[in-house]
C-alpha cells in the first residue's frame, strides 16, 4: 500500500518529467564511473597482488632467533661471536609435526607446508653452481609453488633420491632428466641425487638456484634431525594476512610469524595510495552528483510550493511535507544507482571486448556485487541527503504565504 | 439561537517583531452553525488576516478562537493541521488544486491526508460530490484540462470531503466571469442549505456578498458593520453598504 506522501512523490516526479530524468542521469553517469573505476583499479591491484604473492606463501612460521642478550650485555667479544652464531644456526623448528597437526585444522589456511631451506653447490663435470635446496613435502609445496603445473620435462616426483630443478640450471649444466647431480653443503655434506624433472618458474633466479628435495632427504643432508627452516603457509583471502597470523601468533607465541606484507612494503603503499586516489575520485564524484540532486529539488519545492501550501492547508503535518522530498530523493537515489551498476558492469564488458580484440588486457576485471551495493546504498543516502534541503523547505513553508502570494 | 460554531473573543493581531503593524483590533464575533457569511473590507482591512485565523492558518497575538468549542490556541502545530483536515474546508480564488492529479484525485485528497487510501465507500462519496458540482463527465480528467469555474467546482467538492463543518471562502469567484462565478456561488449557496454547512466567505464583490445571509465589514482591523442584507432587502443594504459611518461611530457618538 503507498502512503499518502509515497503517491504524492511519485506523481511529482512523474509530472516534472525532465528534472527527474536529469536527475536520473546524473546519477546514472555517477554511479557507473563509480562502479567502473573501483572495479578497474580493484581488478588491476588483485592481478598485482596475484603475481607478487600467488605463488609464493604468505604466511612464515619461524624460530625465533633467541640471540642470549645477558651474555651479550657484558665482557668479551671475542667469546660471544661463536655464540650468536651458534644461535643463529639453531633458528629451526625443532618438533614441527604438532605445529603442523594444529594448522592443518585452521579452515582459513589454503596449505600448510613444512619447508627446509638450505645452500649449497651443485657440480658437474668441474663446473659447480651455488643453488638454494628446498626440502619439501611436494604435494603440500604443490599447493603453493604450483609445481605440477610447472614441470617442463619429467615428471614432479620427489620420492627416494629424486629431486627437481630450475630450466636455466638445467641448461647452463646441461643436466637432463635422469642426469644424476652431487649437492654439496657448507657445511661439508653431500649426496648424490637422480633429476627426476625440469620446471620453469619463469623467474630467472629461481630457474638458475632451486632444488626442490623430498623433506627427509633434506633434512639428512643438512643434519637437521627431523627440524624445519619453517613452515609456509597460504591463504584464501591474500589482505587478511595480518588477523589470520595474529591467530596463529596467539597459539604459537614462541615463534616467529612473518606476512607477505612484511616483505612487499613498497607495493603495499603504492597499492594504498592509489586506492586512496580512487577514493578520493569516487568521493568527488559522488558529492558533484549530490550537489546536482540537490540544487534540481531545491527548485522543484520552490515550484511545488504553492501544492505543498495547499496540502498543508488542508491538514498534512510538517512532517509528511518533508517526506514527500525525502522519498523523492530515495527513489532518485536508489533507482539511479541500481540503473547506474549496470551502466557500470556494461561499460567494463565493453572495456574488456574492446582490450581483448587490441590483445591488450593483461588482466582480468570483475564487478563485486559488494561493491555494486555498497555504492547503491552510498548513493542513496547521499540522495536522500541531498533531499533534506527541500524537505526542509517544505517543512518551513507556510500555508499561507503561497496561498497570498501565490 | 442556533448552535454556535466560531467565536472569536477580543483577537488581536500584531505582524513583525521589530516594527509592529496591528492588523486586527479586538475582534469578537460568534458565527451560528449554518450561517452563510460573507466577509468585505478594502484592501489591508485585515480580512484575509482574519479568515486565516479562522482557518487555523494562523494564530492570533492575543484573544481566544473557539470552533466547535475546539480552543484553537491548544493545540499545536501538528494537531491544527489534523484540525484543519477534520473540521474545515478551503475554497480559494485560484482554486489550488494540484495539477499532477485528475478531479477525483484532487477530491480525494484530504481523506488520504487524514486517513490514508481512500476505501471504495469514500471513493464512491468522492464520485457523489463531483457530480454534485456538476463535474460527472470530468471525473477523471487532469485538472489543467478543466475551465476556471470547474477548477473552482472540483475545489468546492474537494472541500466538502471530509463533511467539515466550516468552509472557508477566498475569493471564490474572484478569477471567474460572471456566469461561471453565479454558478459556484449557487452551488455553495446550495451546500449551505442541503448540508447546514457553515460557510464564510471572503470577497470585494458586492453582488456576491449581497447574496450571503449575513454581511461583516472590516475597516482597519475592527468589524465597521454586521447586517442581514435579506432581512434588510437589498436597497437598505446598498444603503448600508455605501455608507461611511460604523459600529464604533455610534458607540463613540453616544
Amino acid at each position: 500500500m503507498l502512503s499518502f506522501e509515497s503517491m504524492i512523490a511519485w506523481r511529482f516526479l512523474k509530472e516534472s518529467r525532465s528534472q527527474t530524468i536529469l536527475i536520473l542521469l546524473g546519477i546514472i553517469i555517477g554511479v557507473s564511473v563509480q562502479i567502473f573505476l573501483s572495479s578497474l583499479i580493484s581488478g588491476l591491484q588483485q592481478n598485482l597482488i596475484e603475481q607478487t604473492v600467488g605463488d609464493s606463501p604468505h604466511i612464515l612460521l619461524k624460530a625465533q632467533e633467541n640471540s642470549p642478550k645477558s651474555i651479550l650485555q657484558k665482557g668479551n667479544q671475542s667469546l660471544i661471536i661463536p655464540v650468536i652464531a651458534a644461535a643463529k644456526k639453531d633458528a629451526y623448528i625443532l618438533s614441527y609435526q604438532p605445529i603442523l597437526k594444529k594448522l592443518d585444522t585452521y579452515s582459513d589456511l589454503k596449505v600448510v607446508s613444512p619447508l627446509v631451506d638450505g645452500s649449497g653447490f651443485i657440480t658437474k663435470a668441474e663446473v659447480s653452481r651455488p643453488v638454494v635446496v628446498k626440502g619439501v613435502f611436494l604435494e603440500r609445496a604443490d599447493g603453493i609453488y604450483k609445481i605440477n603445473q610447472r614441470i617442463n620435462t619429467g615428471k614432479a616426483v620427489l620420492g627416494g633420491t629424486g629431486v627437481l630443478i630450475g630450466r636455466s640450471l638445467a641448461e647452463d649444466l646441461k643436466i637432463e632428466t635422469g642426469s644424476i647431480i652431487e649437492v654439496r653443503t657448507s657445511g661439508g655434506n653431500s649426496g648424490t641425487y637422480a633429476v627426476n624433472g625440469i620446471f620453469d618458474f619463469e623467474n630467472t633466479a629461481i630457474n638458475s638456484s632451486w632444488i626442490f628435495m623430498d623433506i627427509y632427504r633434506s633434512q639428512a643432508l643438512f643434519e637437521l634431525n627431523g627440524a624445519v627452516s619453517r613452515i609456509e603457509m597460504q591463504i584464501e583471502q591474500v589482505f587478511q594476512s595480518e588477523s589470520i597470523s595474529q591467530k596463529i601468533k596467539n597459539d604459537f607465541p614462541d615463534f616467529l610469524i612473518e606476512t607477505w606484507q612484511t616483505n612487499n612494503r613498497q607495493l603495499l603503499s603504492a597499492l594504498q595510495s592509489q586506492s586512496a586516489s580512487s577514493y578520493m575520485i569516487q568521493f568527488f564524484v559522488l558529492l558533484a552528483v549530490t550537489l546536482g540532486i540537490a540544487s534540481v529539488l531545491a527548485i522543484a519545492a520552490v515550484q511545488k510550493s504553492r501544492e505543498i501550501g495547499i496540502l498543508k492547508a488542508m491538514g498534512t503535518r510538517t512532517n509528511s511535507a518533508s517526506r514527500i522530498f525525502l522519498i523523492q530523493g530515495a527513489v532518485l537515489g536508489l533507482s539511479g544507482s541500481i540503473l547506474g551498476s549496470l551502466v557500470g558492469v556494461g561499460l567494463i564488458k565493453l572495456f574488456q571486448i574492446a582490450s581483448q580484440s587490441g590483445g591488450a588486457l593483461s588482466f582480468s576485471i570483475r564487478v563485486e556485487f559488494r561493491t555494486a551495493i555498497t555504492l547503491i546504498v552510498i548513493s542513496t543516502i547521499a540522495s536522500i541527503g541531498a533531499a533534506l534541503f527541500p524537505a526542509r523547505k517544505a517543512a518551513s513553508l507556510v500555508p499561507i504565504e503561497v496561498i497570498r502570494n501565490g | 439561537m442556533d448552535n454556535i460554531l466560531v467565536s472569536l473573543d477580543s483577537v488581536n493581531k500584531v505582524y513583525g517583531d521589530e516594527v509592529k503593524t496591528q492588523v486586527l483590533f479586538d475582534v469578537s464575533l460568534k458565527i451560528p452553525q449554518g450561517q452563510f457569511l460573507a466577509l468585505i473590507g478594502p484592501s489591508g482591512s485585515g480580512k484575509s488576516t482574519l479568515l486565516n485565523i479562522l482557518g487555523a492558518l494562523d494564530r492570533p497575538s492575543s484573544g481566544t478562537i473557539l470552533i466547535n468549542q475546539q480552543n484553537l490556541g491548544q493545540l499545536n502545530e501538528n494537531q491544527l493541521a489534523d484540525f484543519r483536515n477534520k473540521f474545515l474546508g478551503f475554497v480559494f480564488q485560484f482554486h489550488y488544486l494540484l495539477p499532477e492529479f485528475t478531479s477525483i484525485e484532487n477530491v480525494l485528497l484530504p481523506y488520504w491526508i487524514g486517513k490514508g487510501k481512500p476505501n471504495r465507500q469514500i471513493f464512491n462519496e468522492a464520485q457523489r460530490l463531483i457530480e454534485r458540482v456538476g463535474l460527472a463527465n470530468q471525473i477523471n480528467k487532469r485538472i489543467n484540462l478543466l475551465s476556471g469555474g470547474q477548477q473552482q467546482r472540483v475545489a468546492i467538492a474537494r472541500a466538502l470531503l471530509n463533511r467539515p463543518q466550516l468552509i472557508l471562502a477566498d475569493e471564490p469567484t474572484g478569477a471567474l466571469d460572471t456566469k461561471s462565478g453565479d454558478q459556484v456561488l449557487d452551488l455553495m449557496q446550495e451546500i449551505n442549505g442541503e448540508n447546514n454547512t457553515t460557510f464564510i466567505v471572503v470577497t470585494h464583490d458586492r453582488n456576491v456578498a449581497l447574496r450571503a445571509e449575513r454581511i461583516i465589514e472590516l475597516i482597519d482591523g475592527r468589524i465597521c458593520k454586521d447586517f442581514f442584507p435579506q432581512e434588510m432587502g437589498e436597497k437598505k443594504s446598498i444603503e448600508i453598504l455605501e455608507s461611511h459611518a460604523c459600529a464604533w461611530d455610534d458607540q463613540s457618538q453616544k
